[in-house]
This record gives C-alpha cells, structure tokens and sequence, in this order.
C-alpha cells in the first residue's frame, strides 16, 4: 500500500527534474536549508546572530588561502569543497577564538571584538579574491568563478560536493540530537548549567563548531555575505509560529529547505540570478508574512488584541463616570 | 521562630577576593553558613551581593579564597548548589514551558546524552504540585505572572534537591500574596533540612525572612544571628548613610522582639 505511491511521487520527480545537475543542486541546497534553519534557532535564541555573520564572512580568507594552497601544490587552483571547505571551517573557527581572546584580554566589548575580526578576515579574504582574480602574473588556472563565493552560485555544485556537505550536515544534525538536551539548557540559563556539573566551556565548543559547520556548507550555494539571513530568517520566522524548541527547529529547518528549493530553481531558470538573494529574498518573503500574520505574535494579531482591550474599557468607562 | 541549627557547615568561605577589574567586587570575605538556616545578604548596590552568589557557583574567577559546599570543596559542586537567578537575567521569550523548565531541576543527575524518563517527569509533576502551579504547567514561562514565575523556578530547586540553595533577589517584582507564598516555600524547605541563602532588599522584612543575616559591602560587615547584626550601627556601616536605614528598619520592632518578656507577639 504504502510503497506504491511513494515510487509513483519519485517517478513524478525525476519526470520534473530529469536534470542530473539540477538534482544535484536542488538536493545540496535543501541539505543547506535544512541545518542552517535547524543550528540558526539556537543562535537566534541565544542572540548570536553577529558571530554567524563574522563566522561567514572570515570564511573566504580561508577559502582563498586554500585556492591558493591547491594552485601552489598542483598548478592549478582547486574549487572542489573538499579542498575549500577545510580552510572555511579553520577561518571561521579561528575568527571565533581570536574574538573571544580579543574580549578576554582586551576592555572592547563583544560586539566591537567582532567586528574587528570581520574586518581584518573579510578584509584579507577580499584583498585576495581580487588579486587572483585581476593577476596578470601569474593568471591562476581555475580562478573563473571565485567571485561565486560573495553571492553564491549553487549551480557550480558538483556530486562530489554534494557529499561533503551531506557529510557535514549529518554531523551537525547528530551532533544537535545528541546534545539537544544540554544545548537547550544551556542557551536558556548558562548559570544554571554551570552550577548542576556541566562543563559549558565544551557545551559552548560544541555549539559554535555546529554553527560553523552550518554556516559554512552554505557558503558556495548561497555566499558569504548573505548566509546569515539563511541562519537568523528561518529561526526567527518559526519563532513567530511556535511554542516549544522543538516545533520551532524543525519548522525553521522546513522554512529553511523551501527557500533554498525555490531559490535554487529560480535561480537555475533565469540567467544571471546569484542564488544566494534569491532564497534570501524567499525566505524573507515567509517571514514578513509571519510577521503580519502569524497567531498572538503577528503585528495584525496584537493590533487586534489591543483593539479587543481598549473596547472593553470604552465600555466600562460610563460606569465610571456615574461614580 | 526558634530552631535548631545543626553543628553541620553548608556553607564555608575562606578569604575570598574577587575583582573583575582593577578595583574588587569582593575583599576578603571570609563566610559560614550552617547547614538549616536562611541567611539573607543585605548590603547597598554594588557591594557584590550577586558577585558572592556567582562565586559560590563558579562563574566568577577567583584571585583568592577557598570554597567549601558542604563537605567537598566548590570544585566539585556537581548538583550540590540550587540557583535561582535574578529575574532580569532570564530571556522571557524563551520557547519553554513550566514542565520543561522544572524538568532542567532533573539534568544534573541525569548528565550528559541521558534523556528525561518516566521518573524525572513524574519528580517535575511533584514539585510543580508543591508550588500550585499545576494549571499553569503546560503555559510557556513568558505568560506568567512575575509571582508564577517565580514559583516556576523555585520548582526546579525542587526537583533538583540540592542541599544549598542560592537565590538572587527573589521578591523583586512581586506581589505581596506571592511574597508570603515564596517565604512559606523558602520555609518549608528549611525544614527539610535545605540551607538557603539569600540576596535581598527590603530592609523591613529582614527580621521575619532570616535566621542569619549577612551585611556585605565589599567586605563583610557582619555576619550572624539577625538579633546579633541586625543593628543600627552596623547598618549605617555597611550602607554608609544613616537616613537610608533609619526609615527602613522597624526599630520598635527589633526592640520588642529581643526584648525579655516584651512583644512576644510581634516575634512571630
């Protein structure tokens, strides 16, 4: 019973995207929406969204740095993921930990450490890209193309891409479903945490290396400047709907595979559409609707419940007056 | 409100200096807490009340001092110390219901990767029941009023039955009924045998909230019997300007009630 239609769905879909490389891409994308709606609710709860910025934005130092590397050793720059994404995670990471000393040692508050370090990385990152790409000596084989990585271009994602994105994403997502009960309480009350025996330097850890993971799988598809909309957008998005964590991750994880689904098919039918606005603009497109229209948290519910408030003074007031 | 407290420490603190930057939250504070009291810790803003709370948790680095829980030292406080924290500190918006919240009291001695069970759910059920809060388990923390909050949190000192619990400023934003509610509570668990210490504000209140008292400005002031610190001359002394606790003492009631024989009444 069951398996008949689930074949009949699949035939449906390969009819509609007979396309191998479009399968492809739509798959990777939705892998991308799917872990950074997921990871991006905790840092919408625990109001990070500025490290999942530095965190993108330092990671084209390192995707440069490693283009680089690969052109020195081969004689050619490489633009596969498994070469790239290394440096991404090491450039976020390490983008992370010297904010974190910068704050230690320093008397310059968080938002100011951060922002130091998303310039001098984006800044570096920046410098390089133009100077690969503009070089006349040498003119790097393999270059065309590095500009992707600002905006993104999902259909410059291969199968063996693919794979190390799913590899990363299922890493992420288990490491998110086995710490879930720790993570939860630890973005909820990090005090607390602390004085029942948890060691939250490792909770800390744990979810900052699930938050580069998430952000840096998306860089290609969806660029280094706009993969913070695609980590906050959903999370906030779901927020407006639901009423437990829980609802909450897996509603933005499903928010976030529709935009990069849409986005990315969009992107693939039209010429000169970076895919990185388009699902961005997708995904803020469901959120202004939730933001008008979703139940006791939307502005149109509220204006209402307001309404109902002040309606029943007008009709106490009289009363009043008699007195 | 006579009772016996035991021989048993809950609470030592030796020569503890705290600072979070040049100038100290906390010089040389040297503490005993027996094991069954109340304590309140009284002092003016700034005098490192919730700094000497944090110490006791561990958050705040030390420069120096010892720390002891009970028999172990702070090191190894694993769910030896109940936290209440201050009501500015807790993110309203949270998704989190009343249940979720008082089955975190369960996460210490459940550890790591160990998930809620049948047991830990029906130990949340329990304490919630303690503090009336059953038709309110299932409404997310943020709908509540600040009394419910309140009580929400002590539910989770509940469950996690630590021996000594640390509550910061817990009648801030509350109502009066919600005010007794919380002191009846606070009480009970000293019965319990729990030791429970204290930040608070309101100086009138001292007398019926504590069996000890703790005058900290900085440094500590004295600490003790509240018969014994509860003074005028230490008070001006921790907070520096008479006129603040002139008004906020009830004098004639202090009198009447270390008096002989006089004010029996009032005592209690």
């Amino acid at each position: 019973m069951l398996a008949t239609p689930t074949a009949r769905e699949i035939n449906l879909l390969t009819d509609l995207f007979e396309d191998y490389t479009f399968r492809v891409v739509l798959f990777g994308t939705s892998i991308i929406g799917a872990c950074s709606g997921g990871v991006g609710c905790f840092a919408y709860l625990r109001k990070q969204s500025l490290i999942g910025d530095v965190i993108s934005h330092s990671s084209l130092l390192g995707i440069m740095v490693l283009f680089l590397l690969s052109y020195l050793l081969t004689g050619t720059g490489s633009k596969s993921l498994w070469i790239l994404m290394p440096g991404a995670l090491l450039a976020g990471t390490s983008a992370l930990l010297l904010t974190r000393l910068l704050f230690n040692h320093t008397k310059l508050k968080s938002d100011t450490s951060l922002g130091v370090m998303l310039a001098i990385f984006f800044g570096s990152g920046v410098m390089l890209l133009r100077w690969v790409q503009r070089a006349s000596d040498p003119v790097i084989p393999g270059r065309r193309g590095l500009n992707d990585y600002l905006f993104g271009m999902a259909a410059a994602m291969t199968t063996d891409d693919l794979w190390m994105i799913g590899s990363l994403a299922i890493a992420a997502t288990l490491t998110l479903m086995l710490c879930w009960k720790e993570f939860k309480i630890y973005v909820f009350d990090s005090t607390f945490t602390h004085s029942i025996g948890y060691r939250t330097t490792l909770i800390d850890n744990l979810l900052l290396i699930t938050l580069v993971i998430a952000i840096v799988i998306g860089i290609q598809a969806v660029g280094v400047v706009l993969m913070i909309a695609l980590l906050i957008t959903p999370a906030s998005t779901a927020r407006q709907w639901t009423k437990s964590l829980g609802s909450m991750v897996i509603l933005s994880a499903m928010i976030g595979v529709f935009s990069c689904a849409v986005g990315c098919t969009i992107s693939a039918n039209y010429a000169n559409m970076p895919t990185g606005p388009v699902i961005v603009l997708v995904a803020t497109a469901i959120f202004l609707f939730s933001l008008l229209f979703a139940p006791q948290r939307g502005i149109i519910a509220r204006a209402l419940a307001r309404r109902k408030y002040s309606l029943s003074i007008d009709r106490h007031q009289p009363s009043e007056e008699v007195i | 409100m006579s009772h016996k407290i035991g021989s048993e420490i809950a609470l030592k603190i030796q020569r503890l200096t705290v600072a979070y930057d040049s100038t100290p939250a906390l010089w040389d504070v040297s503490l005993v807490v027996p094991a069954g009291v109340v304590m309140g810790i009284v002092g003016p803003n700034g005098a490192g009340k919730s700094t000497l709370l944090k110490s006791v948790l561990g958050i705040v680095p030390k420069l120096s001092g010892e720390i002891h829980i009970g028999q172990t030292s702070a090191s190894n406080r694993k769910n030896q110390v109940g936290y209440i924290p201050q009501k500015t500190t807790i993110d309203w918006d949270f998704p989190i219901t009343v249940r979720e919240l008082v089955l975190m009291g369960t996460y210490g001695t459940l550890g790591w990767f160990r998930r809620v069970g049948k047991m830990e759910r029906k130990r949340a059920n329990d304490a919630i029941a303690r503090v009336e809060m059953d038709p309110y388990a299932d409404r997310l923390i943020g709908e509540l009023s600040g009394g419910q909050q309140q009580r929400a949190f002590l539910a989770r000192a509940f469950v996690q039955d630590a021996p000594l619990l640390l509550m910061d400023e817990p009648f801030s934003g509350v109502d009066a009924t919600t005010e007794k509610t919380i002191v009846g509570l606070m009480h009970q668990m000293r019965e319990q045998g729990k030791t429970l210490l204290v930040v608070h504000h309101d100086l009138s209140t001292v007398i019926d909230y504590f069996d000890q008292i703790t005058l900290l400005n900085r440094e500590i002031i004295g600490t003790g019997e509240v018969s014994r610190i509860f003074n005028q001359s230490l008070l001006q002394k921790a907070y520096g300007d008479s006129s603040v606790t002139k008004h906020a003492i009830p004098s004639e009631k202090l009198d009447a009630r270390y008096t002989d024989g006089e004010g029996n009444q009032l005592a209690d």
